[in-house]
């Protein structure tokens, strides 16, 4: 429950100030919050407010009817000043604040102005962006921003040198409390922005940053815009305490179906999620259709609108893989626990779906068979004298046929697509291909004895995956998400891809969101 | 006579306090002439960045070898043209100023500066500067918050600092200030914070600023008449003076190009706009406009006209030079401002056809009226110049300027500026345009003034944005963005010696001798308008990092 404590409750009680006012100071309140004073701020700001170091602000010329200013400051950090809030126990605010608002027990503590009812900006531009055109509009407001304002530091568009900014590309896009704050307030080398920007252009900003310009899916505000707004940030699940996924039963190296629950990489990462929420996991099986007529997009759609499950792991983000739907119905795939009754042929009606950040990247690998006379290879050059293999209508054929050097097209040979590929490089029919990694993870997994190594070079075009949930679930979606971010930063992801013996990838930041342009253009 | 008697006064009046720190006007106007020290902006006050010495030649570059490595201390782009005088190397960052042994490198005192910490947000191009001012025993320096200040030479104590304006509307100081008339005279940046621009000069020995110019007239002055919108335009017109001018004390004038028109949007201010993209000849004393040359009249596309102002002599005429942002080279009759030619020296130009010699207008294209009228454009040379603020090098013997060009174009659409105090505004959208295919962003060129044309050039892939200096010995120092210092034959243009220096390089090279020994030197560490604009994510595999090399011919 972790990262309940991080965004739900810290939140609001950041800014629920404690009653103060006092006629007369306490004078044993003063020495506790004296106390506290001379072990955390004294180094800086003096003994007795007294003669603070350099660069350190005079705290006895801090206005003293500001306790949610001066507390956000402290936690936060500003300028040279770092951040206490890893330290600080919430009574060592108080205590801390009886001391410096009493100037050290010498005046009243006057009453404390109400952190100005601020209007919720953050949720204020999501209503906008829902608006007809709101995301074109609001798209181009924040770009002009950008232009004026943080394009000289960070980069024309975002793209930066990385000479000597921080390229925003990368910037955590779940953290937007701790971006504002260091727009607001400075950070490092960056100034302060806060006496110049307007509230309202703080969701401005953020917006273009984190689609970059609209070429990514906006992760919202996390907590900020649910802070104020009316609904409870819970997340919405179908059965309440259980979280149901939709998993693939025959998902490889991903997913699949056991005798008693399942394995996976998938699998297990739906699973510390929901262990993360609090919640039961519950499964629904469905089989993936690997005939080329049918839409695992739209199925998965259909499974979340049908009320199947809450969310469905393995969702690919792209350009127009997530939002409204393509078409206004699909049918619905074979799941394990269908009525007996059920008409596969019934179309089910689609809702729009959101997808979480991503939390891992799908891409390609080189697979040496043996006879290659080589254990690996950086470069697709290096394939040069090898016989290579590869499926027809794959990425990986258009990827060899597109970007591959011309020294090695004579030795490409394309086969047909079959589930047997691998199995056939073992009895040695090919010396080399370029497949994904996954699909080798689950061939290696099923082939104790195999000859196929996996090589040290990746592909850089592959796809982002995420977890899709409806879009009119955003608690469901922030929920998860905070989980996510958890795994990622407490190395939880790495640690299953260990276990389930998968090569994992992490997220690219440049993952392409549309594919089949990203291959167009290799050629060129 | 006037500079020997004012140098007399200067030094009998100095000798008696501190000897060994003192460098008299005198001096400062002969820099060119001694090889020992590099005592002015521009290694002379011509702006020649030319020196005689030819220790180091074609013959021997190949023993180029470094000597010392002082480490700057600091992350952002470095431009600073180091000083030297009596051994001592003077040099300048965004946040210090520093006094270095020449020979050993040792460090001998360093001055933090110290800014408020927003300041950063009104350098629109890098958070650089590009260097000092040695006179009279002091240093003078300008500061990233709009200050001029004055060290100790000897112990780099302050002596005094002067606010020149409050840096939060928009002003930011990176220029090397110029010393004339016992003056220091500076200018302020700004141009795309919609800033009245301004030249200005502090008395040496007090701090108590004696003139101030601005380059842009209120109405009434003269001058205002070419502001024709009736309105405020003019007070955020732009015309900044960000790089250093140059001086002829025998005509008493000192030469200052100023920067583009703000905003960007050249519709809403009709009219030439004096004085912004214009060079002008000044009376040191008072700051008196004496001549102007306007480039780029009303001019929507950042053609600053502030790139450096060479002096030199043609066909027996003083003469001084430009290589202009708008891609025009430009001789000018430095007594009055008549034009002698202006040539392209890039190849490409869609703005303007030529220049009318009779006016010294450019002859625009419809290109430059549909940009004014709020029509979307692609012109060339793009906001960045046919040459930025990289400082050339004029050999006066093959009489040829060595000269990184840009290769560049840009898409542009004027729309309404949103004028903020303190934050940029451009009055346009735009977007670069790169040249196609394998074409070079940018080209060091051998350019006759006369005529434009090159003698040879070496192009590369990422542009240098690094200044040039010329010496006796037939070469050419440069360097690259992505860390190379070069050094190329004067006559051929072949590439003679590389170094790779650790980080890019977008400083300015010198060359002094000291006991016998030509030494090089100049500052790297990548950063500024490119690297910060461009988003060539080929940079990204270049590390930051400041740090002064000095490199001498390794010893037999």
């Amino acid at each position: 429950m972790k990262w309940i404590n991080t965004w739900l409750i810290a939140g609001p009680a950041l800014l629920a100030a404690p009653v103060f006012a006092a006629e007369t100071p306490d004078p044993a309140k003063v020495e506790e919050g004296r106390e506290a004073y001379e072990s955390y701020c004294s180094g800086c700001h003096g003994v007795g407010m007294e003669n603070p170091v350099e660069g350190a602000r005079n705290l006895k010329a801090f206005p003293n009817d500001e306790f949610d200013r001066w507390k956000e400051i402290v936690a936060k950090g500003k300028g040279d000043m770092p951040a206490w809030e890893d330290i600080l126990e919430a009574h060592e605010y108080d205590q801390i604040w009886y001391y410096v608002a009493s100037r050290a027990g010498t005046e009243p503590i006057p009453e404390q102005k109400k952190a100005a009812a601020v209007e919720n900006e953050e949720a204020k531009f999501v209503a906008m962006l829902a608006e007809d055109g709101g995301a074109e509009k609001l798209g181009k407001k924040g770009h002009r921003l950008y232009e004026q304002i943080c394009s000289h530091c960070h980069g024309v568009n975002l793209v930066t040198s990385g000479v000597s900014s921080y390229d925003l590309r990368k910037y955590p896009a779940d953290r937007y409390d701790d971006w504002k704050l260091a727009v607001k307030n400075g950070k490092g080398d960056m100034p302060a922005w806060g006496d110049i920007l307007y509230p309202k252009e703080y969701p401005l900003l953020w917006y273009y940053i984190t689609t970059e310009g609209g070429k990514k899916p906006f992760p919202g505000f996390g907590a900020a815009a649910e802070q104020q707004s009316a609904a409870p940030a819970e997340p919405e699940l179908a059965t309440e305490g259980t979280l149901t996924a939709c998993l693939a039963r025959n998902g490889g190296a991903m997913s699949r179906a056991r005798v008693s629950g399942g394995t996976g990489f998938d699998y297990d990462v739906i699973r510390e999620v929901a262990d993360r929420m609090g919640v039961d996991l519950k499964i629904t099986w469905f089989e993936s259709e690997k005939d080329e007529h049918s839409s695992p997009l739209n199925q998965t759609y259909a499974m979340l609108a049908y009320g199947l499950c809450d969310i469905a792991p393995a969702h690919p983000i792209a350009d127009r893989t997530f939002g409204p739907p393509r078409r206004p119905r699909s049918m619905l795939p074979y799941w394990t626990d269908r009525p007996t009754n059920w008409d596969l042929a019934t179309q089910v009606d689609l809702k729009p779906v959101a997808v979480t950040q991503p939390y891992m990247f799908a891409g390609l690998g080189i697979v040496l068979g043996p006879d290659a006379g080589k254990t690996d290879l950086t470069s697709l050059d290096e394939l040069k004298g090898l016989r290579v293999g590869t499926q027809q209508g794959t990425l990986a054929e258009a990827i060899l046929r597109r970007a591959g050097p011309r020294s090695i097209q004579e030795n490409v040979v394309t086969v047909p697509p079959d589930p047997k590929f691998l199995w056939e490089m073992e009895l040695g029919k090919f010396d080399a291909a370029l497949v994904d990694v996954s699909a080798f993870d689950f061939h290696k997994r099923q082939n104790a004895i195999s000859k196929l190594t996996l090589t040290s070079y990746r592909h850089e075009l592959g796809m982002n995956i995420g977890m899709s949930v409806l879009e009119d679930r955003p608690g469901l979606l922030a929920t998860v998400n905070a989980a996510l971010t958890e795994m990622k930063q407490d190395g939880a992801l790495l640690k299953i891809a260990r276990k389930q013996k998968v090569n994992y990838m992490a997220p690219r930041s440049d993952a392409p969101m549309d594919l089949g342009r990203a291959v167009m253009a290799l050629g060129q | 006579m006037r500079s020997s008697i004012l140098a007399m006064s200067a030094a009998l009046a100095l000798a008696a306090t501190a000897p060994a720190y003192s460098q008299t006007a005198e001096e400062l106007a002969n820099d060119e002439a001694t090889t020992g020290d590099v005592l002015v902006y521009g290694m002379g006050q011509s702006a020649t960045r030319y020196s005689p010495l030819d220790q180091i030649n074609k013959d021997n570059i190949k023993r180029l070898v470094p000597v010392w490595n002082y480490s700057l201390a600091d992350n952002r782009g470095q431009e600073t043209h180091p000083l030297i005088y009596n051994g001592v190397m003077y040099l300048t960052t965004h946040n210090a100023t520093m006094a270095v042994d020449a020979v050993t490198g040792k460090q001998i005192w360093k001055t933090a500066v110290d800014y408020p910490a927003e300041t950063p947000r009104v350098a629109c191009c890098g958070i650089v500067n590009r260097g000092a001012a040695i006179y009279d025993g002091k240093v003078f320096r300008t500061t990233l918050d709009a200050h001029v200040q004055a060290l100790d030479m000897k112990t780099g104590e302050e002596l005094w600092k002067s606010k020149s304006i409050d840096f939060k509307l928009g002003h930011a100081m990176t220029v090397a200030p110029q010393i004339a008339e016992g003056l220091v005279i500076a200018g302020v940046s700004g141009g795309e914070y919609g800033v009245r621009g301004y030249i200005e000069a502090y008395d040496a020995n007090t701090g108590e600023r004696v003139w101030r110019t601005y380059t842009i007239p209120a109405p009434g002055e003269p001058g205002s008449e070419t502001w024709k919108d009736g309105g405020d335009a003019w007070k955020h017109g732009g015309a900044p003076a960000w790089l250093t001018g140059s001086y002829d004390p025998e005509l008493d004038l000192i030469y200052w190009g100023t920067g583009n028109a703000a905003s960007w949007n050249a519709g809403i201010r009709p009219g030439d706009n004096l004085y912004t993209s214009t060079i002008l000849a000044m009376r040191p004393k008072t700051g008196e406009i004496v001549w102007h040359f306007q480039t780029s009249p009303n001019d929507p596309f950042d053609h600053d006209s502030t790139n450096e102002l060479i002096l030199t002599e043609l066909n027996g005429e003083k003469v001084l030079m430009q290589a202009s942002r708008n891609g025009f080279y430009y001789v000018l009759n430095r007594e009055n401002g008549e034009l002698i030619a202006a040539n392209q020296f890039v190849d490409k130009v869609t703005w303007a056809t030529g220049i009318d010699m009779e006016t010294g207008r450019p002859i625009i294209t419809e290109q430059t009226t549909k940009a004014r009228e709020g029509e979307q454009v692609t012109y060339w040379p793009s906001a960045i110049g046919g040459k930025n603020w990289n400082p050339m090098a004029y050999d006066p013997e093959r009489k040829l300027a060595f000269a990184n060009t840009l290769n560049i174009g840009m898409n542009y659409k004027a729309v309404e500026p949103d004028y903020r105090p303190g934050v940029m505004v451009f009055g346009a959208d735009i977007s670069w345009k790169w040249p196609e295919g394998d074409e070079p962003r940018g080209i060091l060129r051998a350019i006759d003034p006369m005529t434009g044309k090159h003698k040879w050039e070496h192009g590369v892939a990422i542009p240098r944005l690094g200044g040039a200096m010329a010496t006796g010995g037939g070469l050419v120092f440069t360097g690259r963005q992505t860390g190379e210092l070069e050094a190329f034959d004067s006559d051929t243009g072949e590439l003679l010696w590389e170094f790779q220096a650790g980080s890019g390089f977008i400083g300015q090279p010198v060359t002094w001798d000291q006991d016998g020994r030509q030494y090089i030197s100049m500052a790297v560490g990548g950063g500024a308008v490119y690297a910060l604009f461009a988003g060539d994510e080929r940079l990204g595999s270049v590390p930051p990092g400041g740090s002064i090399w000095t490199f001498a011919l390794l010893e037999e």
